[in-house]
């Protein structure tokens, strides 16, 4: 008896030491899978080498390429065109934000504080442009477009093109939702007793928005911000579909560099977007810890 | 007499999410004076919250009126009616400060600023608060930030004050310390406050009057001792304090009174005005206090037989159940007086238990219902 116990014993332990290990493995496979490329991208950015094959030693060249001749005339063509790329990238990122956190916001508004007819019809047309591919997303908007500009010349005969207007556009599209989700989930915690308390002691509707509502939602509205501006930097199916001449942003830019020659140019290009895309992301997330707290 | 707020003909029905109507408040009517503390007493979903909540504005009658010292409220906002509340869980704004929050209403009123700060800091001494200013709600006990709703709502300077169950939250000793303090309060201030509670206790010491209510109908408006010593119905007998129902029988109408026999065992003579004819069957409302307990050699013609089922020591008294020859059970309560005598009466025991015909209260009706919760009489 008290043989068969230990042996039992000694299996569980076995079993268990197994499923540790096994854990463990399962999980560092996944972070490796996940992030060595990430890892290989950013290590060879600082090779010395053309080739992202071999290492040659440790260099920032490619990182002193991108910022050569700025400013000064008779810039590296190359250079120029990744600066021109970046400010496009913000501009759309920039305004495509501010829209769809405006826009996000209210519907947000609308979904968690009314109820009205169609409203789960809403909800799940919300949810679309989420979980529709961005291929889908990106040749319907250019189909709308050329049909738009077609319309538009017949009426009125003004020939309308592809360019950052449509790009910011299809940002807004895409950006609504995600902004949309991240302000409700913010929205959902919130007390409605906060809101009619305001209008208890007489601050109307409005009032009641900008000094109880809008304060208490902000941190989400602003996260909801943090990642529609990730969203939109780092775009590139729905950007190349509604990108004209001129408005190319950074990642279709770099895609087009690709075409040409692979150099560490692009992986020190990649890095810094890593980098910044990283920050606004932790920024996003400290925002919406700090909101929980309050 | 000045009435703070009349509720006319009040009908509520909610659209439940299956599109089918719930009435939560049927053909009310309700009238609150002015300056009195006025509770509303009732189970969970009996509508009290919902009449609250008429009154200050977030929900509109179905049908029906709500006036406000006379004037209809009609479909008037709530930042447009001379009320304040006191929410359930506060409602206190988390990204204001003690003495911002306190300062809300008067702004919203456009009220100049060191006439602000010096209302502001008045409130606060009244709920004593002071020095806690500059805190936020978060860093504050839970009676502190009762007491921070309650100067946010004063501060106002309301006609009427509503009160949505704020004690709710607060442990058992802070709470009792909380009702003095509201009710010395109440009378210090002299408006009219209109409290939402289930707390029996609660409204028994608070209020002037009490409305009780059940499944969105007042049963009975009356002073705590009113609804305690004369319920006017099973409902409120059985809600308000503890209640041992046992039927009885007509016998005689006699000057004044009735002769009714009680549980088919004890004949006795019950002072009761209406005439009612012989032969109607009653139920008789006994409080578990006001019956007495004795030793089976105890002589006394006025006594019902039983035996004791079970002894609960309570602290400042001992609860006993006790079975009727008739298989009913009776509660009784009795103080204990004499801590040495506790154990007087044991299970099993057999005992006589005298019931005094003043302390019974006569309710016409027949039958004890299927929702009798305790003194449940078994007629077979």
């Amino acid at each position: 008896m008290r043989r068969a116990l230990t042996l039992q014993h000694r299996w569980d332990l076995a079993i268990r030491l197994l499923g540790r290990v096994g854990l463990w493995g399962i999980t560092l496979a996944a972070l490796m899978f996940l992030y060595l490329p990430i890892a290989i991208l950013v290590i060879y950015s600082f090779n010395r080498s053309r080739l992202n094959a071999v290492w040659r030693g440790f260099t920032l060249d490619w990182y002193r390429s991108l910022f050569a001749g700025i400013g000064e005339t008779g810039a590296d063509v190359i250079t120029g065109q990744i600066w021109d790329a970046l400010f496009n990238s913000l501009w759309v990122g920039g305004i495509a934000t501010l829209v769809a956190t405006v826009f996000g916001t209210m519907v947000a508004l609308a979904l968690e504080r009314f109820k009205f007819r169609r409203k789960t019809a809403l909800e799940a047309l919300l949810f679309l442009p989420i979980i529709i591919p961005d291929i889908t997303m990106g040749i319907s908007l250019l189909v709308f477009f050329s049909l738009v500009f077609q319309l538009v010349q017949t009426v009125t005969g003004v020939r309308l093109v592809l360019g950052l207007p449509t790009v910011i556009i299809g940002h807004i599209a895409f950006n609504i939702s995600y902004v949309a989700v991240t302000v409700r989930s913010r929205i959902a915690e919130l007390d409605p007793a906060l809101e009619e308390a305001a209008q208890d002691l007489g601050a109307n509707e409005w009032r009641t928005f900008y000094r109880v509502t809008l304060p208490l939602i902000f941190p989400g509205i602003l996260s909801g911000a943090l990642l529609a501006f990730t969203l939109s930097l780092d775009d590139f199916v729905i950007t190349f579909f509604t990108a004209g001449v001129g408005s190319t942003t950074l990642p279709v830019f770099v895609y087009g560099m690709i075409k040409l020659s692979v150099t560490p140019a692009i992986n020190a290009i990649s890095t810094l977007m890593l980098m910044a895309s990283f920050l606004i992301v932790l920024t996003s997330l400290a925002l919406q810890r700090r909101s929980l707290r309050l | 007499m000045k009435l703070a707020i009349e509720l006319v003909d009040v009908v509520k029905t909610f659209r439940g999410q299956n599109q089918r109507e719930f009435r939560a408040i049927e053909q009310l009517n309700l009238q609150i004076r002015d300056g009195e503390f006025f509770s509303l007493l009732g189970p969970s979903g009996c509508g009290k919250t919902t009449i609250l909540r008429m009154i200050a504005g977030f929900e509109s009658p179905t049908a029906g009126e709500v006036l406000i010292h006379g004037e209809a409220m009609g479909d008037r906002p709530p930042f447009h009616r001379p009320v304040n509340t006191v929410f359930q869980n506060y409602a206190l704004f988390p990204h204001l400060t003690v003495a911002q929050n306190v300062a809300f209403g008067l702004e919203m009123e456009g009220i100049a600023q060191a006439q602000i700060r010096s209302r502001v800091g008045d409130a606060l001494a009244l709920v004593k608060l002071n020095g806690l200013e500059n805190r936020r709600p978060r860093q504050l006990s839970g009676g502190q930030q009762q007491r921070v709703a309650l100067a946010r709502a004063l501060v106002k300077q309301p006609e009427v004050l509503l009160f949505d169950e704020p004690l709710g939250a607060l442990d058992l000793k802070l709470r009792k310390a909380m009702q003095l303090e509201l009710k010395a309060m109440q009378q210090q201030v002299g408006i009219t406050f209109v409290y939402v509670t289930h707390d029996q206790e609660e409204a028994l010491t608070m209020s002037d009057r009490i409305a009780v209510l059940s499944e969105g109908k007042v049963l009975q408006v009356g002073t705590p001792t009113a609804i305690y010593e004369e319920p006017t119905c099973r409902f409120v007998a059985d809600f308000i304090g503890e209640s041992n129902f046992l039927l009885g029988q007509v016998i005689e109408q006699a000057n004044g009174g009735l002769v009714v026999l009680v549980d088919g065992e004890l004949t006795l003579s019950i002072p009761y005005e209406p005439e009612l004819p012989v032969g109607k069957v009653i139920t008789l409302v006994i409080r578990p206090e006001k019956v007495t307990l004795h030793p089976q050699t105890h002589h006394d013609p006025l006594a019902l037989q039983g035996t004791i089922q079970d002894v609960v020591y309570l602290g400042t008294d001992t609860r006993f159940v006790v079975q009727l020859t008739s298989k009913s059970t009776l509660i009784i309560r009795r103080q204990n007086l004499h801590p040495g005598k506790l154990d007087r009466f044991t299970v099993g025991e057999a005992v006589k238990i005298r019931v005094t015909p003043n302390s019974m209260r006569v309710l016409e009706e027949g039958s004890l219902g299927p929702e009798t919760a305790s003194g449940v009489l078994n007629l077979s």
